[in-house]
């Protein structure tokens, strides 16, 4: 055993499964497990769940996006501003009426 | 700004699809992400050009969640358990039917960095920084969720996570 194999942690062992390791390192681990099957298998269990988790979710990112998530809110601010503004000129319309309706009654 | 608002956009199908593996359930997903984006146009001026947006998007959508499990806990009432994630494409398989099933058992906070790790392949820095924990702590947490993913995978008996109490 190496001195570099004799400090593999499990910090290690989850960049290895992950390939987050340098090249040289990954080597190292290597050689590691080749004599730990058991080990071998854990690692081999975790890049399956990490396989299986992508098969499963993957898919989403294909789905169509929703279309009020690809803009910001003010739109329907505007919205709401247009309709509040159609409001305001009814009632101006409508005091209006009543107030001629006031000035022309009899 | 066109392009910050292109970048935006970009970060939505990844966002959807970790939500949906979080929540495990579509409608909650798509609250959870429809949150995120709102707080994310609003913010979006903020945002530092050259760092990092999609750990900054998916920090966002993490205060987004825990404050929806406060708001959760403030009306008493709390699913009992994650509900089982709906089959996206589980089909006939069933090594993605368990794995299904096993996630949804996981404590949320391991379920995250799992997904994090999987689905965003982020360094574990990335993972710490995006939750705002130490990478210590993502780390212990990674090695305890695939640790019970396993044990739930092969069949074997898993303790229930035990439920902090303050």
């Amino acid at each position: 055993m190496t001195v570099s194999q004799a400090f593999v942690t499990e910090a290690d062992l989850h960049a290895y499964v992950d390939g987050l390791l340098p090249l040289a390192r990954r080597a190292e681990i290597d050689a590691y497990l080749a004599l730990r099957p058991v080990e071998t298998r854990r690692l081999q269990a975790y890049a399956q769940q990490n396989q299986a988790l992508r098969a499963l979710f993957d898919p989403v990112l294909d789905e169509a996006v929703p279309a009020p998530l690809s803009a910001p809110r003010k739109r329907r601010q505007w919205r709401a501003r247009r309709v509040a503004a159609m409001l305001l000129i009814a009632l101006i319309g409508a005091a209006a009426g009543w107030l001629a309706r006031g000035m022309l009654g009899p | 700004m066109q392009d910050k608002s292109a970048r935006l956009i970009a970060c939505i199908p990844r966002l959807r699809r970790y939500a949906r593996a979080l929540t495990g359930e579509r409608g909650a997903a798509d609250d959870l992400v429809r949150e995120t984006m709102e707080r994310g146009w609003r913010k979006l001026s903020a945002w530092q050009p050259g760092s990092d947006m999609r750990a900054w998007l998916f920090g966002i959508l993490h205060q987004v969640q825990a404050e929806q499990a406060r708001r959760f806990q403030g009306g008493g009432v709390m699913p009992a358990q994650a509900p089982v994630v709906p089959a996206a494409s589980v089909g006939d398989n069933g090594a993605l039917r368990d794995m299904d099933a096993a996630l949804a058992m996981l404590p949320a906070e391991q379920r995250a960095i799992v997904l994090l790790v999987a689905l965003e392949e982020m360094t574990y820095e990335e993972v710490a920084a995006t939750l705002g924990i130490a990478p210590g702590a993502v780390l212990s947490r990674l090695s305890r969720a695939r640790e019970c993913l396993r044990k739930l995978m092969s069949g074997q008996r898993v303790a229930p996570p035990l439920k902090v109490v303050k």
